[in-house]
């Protein structure tokens, strides 16, 4: 039995894989490159993605405005999946590495959210991939970096590649006092439901009136109609992305936002908390006195009535007088067969045999007078 | 700063390390086999499984992206896992009061650690849209309306409290 159970496990061992690929992906997140090795972002143990990686982003940005940034992947051989995540990076040094650590403040990503790592389904017919995450840039006007790698599996989902882009040096510069802006404090939204259109109140500095357009995929700009300033985007039928922008003019320079992205995603799953949690606390109690409750099985109550290896015939060093089945035990008892001794034992001179044999005589003629 | 993934990652692997020990001690406890430890092991296991779950729950809640439960994945997870949680304290309080590990109380151990073992699997669906557990309900939950969990909940609470008064009698 014992050999079978480490031949079976040696087996199992043997039978197992090795695999550094995670082909259904890790899931959008904040994180550095290197993630505790928890991730596709471990270097030491990814092959070299022949996928070529670029960071499309303006030289020049205001500091503490918003930039937009765009990472391009082309010619990834994805896993079946054919998920590609891909880390917005501020530094190559595999940990606080994310554009926060430097001061970059992601305001959107590619999906809506607000994650340096994305990822996406690469299309099937498409030579690339474009990722775009929208920043407020750093307060500080010095020089930052920027750089973004690319992770994906492979056809046979064995091996994870990584495929690293140049880095690239954006300028931060103090823009200009009465720049036309948006507000510091006013931040664009990213998500949406699908069926739902968008009004948006722009917060602003240093404007006197502003315009407001859209587009589709890329497309050509649509005009939108502001009022009190606000403007409102249509509903979108499908998931998807729209692009908006304003024009801010002002006393001073005027300004031309960046695209920034809307998601339309179908709306998210709701649920009553209150009763989720009330139910799951109500399982919690129900299932614990349930088991509380449950009596003994049948056989446990069979087993502790039954003392039979406590009985003193199953105890092998017990006297044989009670059923001891040693084998010093189990000797004949070494008994007399003649009549009682009497109370003071045998009599003066008596050996055991002879009382076994005369012993009834004496006794008889000791209650008939006689003398000895 | 360690971000509350890695710390999910590492409290997770404490608590799924601890119930599988357990659970494959209840296994040999009910298939009568193996050293006379492992009833200690099966239990101890346990509650160490047990102590290490709330922090497994709320890294998670931490490393859950978006606000509250948005994925009937998470509620399903929540709903698993509390139901194991109180098979695994009423195996736990059973021992305690002495009852003999039989089967079916080795059963019962080894249900709340196949649970455990479920939450996980659902939490690999979750981060990584894949499991081993193909079954897993991905898009329902059955969620009692309030007054039936209300009513649940005094139901288990009457059963603990009468449970209770009979032990300490």
């Amino acid at each position: 039995m014992r050999k079978t159970l480490i031949i079976a496990m040696v087996l199992l061992l043997l039978s197992t894989g090795i695999s550094t690929a995670n082909p259904g992906g890790e899931g959008d997140a904040l994180r550095s490159m290197e993630c505790g090795g928890s991730c596709h972002g471990d270097g030491g143990s990814n092959d070299i993605s022949a996928a070529t990686v670029s960071v499309i982003v303006e030289d020049e940005v205001w500091a503490g405005l918003f930039t937009t940034v765009s990472v391009v992947v082309e010619g990834v051989e994805p896993s079946s999946k054919r998920l590609v995540g891909v880390f917005l990076l501020a530094n190559e040094n595999g940990a606080k590495d994310t554009p926060a650590h430097e001061g970059w403040t992601i305001v959107s990503d590619a999906n809506g959210g607000t994650n340096n790592y994305v990822e996406l389904e690469y299309p099937r017919d498409a030579d690339s991939l474009t990722f775009t995450w929208t920043l407020r840039a750093p307060d500080a006007p010095i020089e930052h970096n920027l750089l973004a790698t690319a992770h994906h599996g492979s056809e046979d989902g064995g091996t994870a590649f990584q495929g690293q882009s140049e880095t690239i040096t954006i300028d931060v510069l103090m823009p200009p006092e009465n720049l036309a802006r948006l507000a510091a404090d006013w931040e664009p939204p990213a998500t949406r439901n699908i069926g739902e259109s968008t009004t948006i109140s722009l917060e602003t500095e240093d404007v006197t009136s502003f315009t407001a357009e859209y587009r589709i995929d890329g497309g050509e700009p649509v005009s939108l109609l502001v009022s009190d300033g606000s403007f409102t985007l249509p509903a979108a039928v499908n998931p998807g992305v729209v692009e908006w922008r304003a024009h801010l003019e002002g006393d001073g320079p005027d300004q031309t936002t960046v695209w920034f992205r809307l998601v339309a995603a179908e709306p998210a799953w709701e649920v009553d908390e209150t009763a989720l949690f009330l139910q799951a606390f109500a399982l919690l109690f129900l299932f614990t006195g349930l088991v509380i409750m449950q009596r003994p099985s049948n056989e446990a109550e069979m087993k502790s009535y039954d003392h039979t290896d406590q009985v003193p015939a199953m105890d092998t060093v017990a006297n044989s007088m009670y059923g001891g089945a040693a084998e010093i035990f189990t000797q004949p008892m070494q008994s007399h067969s003649g009549p009682p001794l009497p109370p003071g034992g045998l009599p003066a001179g008596w050996t055991m045999e002879q009382w076994q044999h005369y012993g009834q005589e004496h006794l008889d003629s000791i209650q008939g007078g006689g003398v000895q | 700063m360690i971000s509350a993934g890695t710390l999910h990652a590492i409290s997770t692997e404490l608590v799924v390390g601890m119930f599988v020990l357990s659970g494959f001690c209840f296994l040999l406890c009910m298939l009568d086999k193996g050293p006379e430890v492992k009833v200690n092991v099966a239990h101890w296991a346990l509650l160490g499984g047990l102590l290490a779950t709330p922090a497994a729950i709320i890294t998670g809640v931490l490393a859950a992206p978006g606000e509250g439960i948005e994925n009937p994945l998470l509620a399903n997870k929540l709903l698993l896992s509390m139901s194991a949680v109180g098979l695994a304290i009423g195996v736990l309080i059973r021992r305690w009061k002495g009852v003999e590990v039989d089967r079916l109380h080795s059963g019962i151990g080894m249900i709340s650690v196949g649970m455990i073992l479920l939450t996980a699997g659902i939490g690999g669906e979750f981060s990584r849209g894949e499991t081993l557990i193909f079954f897993i309900p991905k898009e329902t939950v059955f969620l009692f309306p309030i007054w039936v969990s209300a009513i649940v909940l005094i139901l288990g609470m009457v059963i603990l409290g009468k449970s209770a008064v009979q032990h300490r009698g």
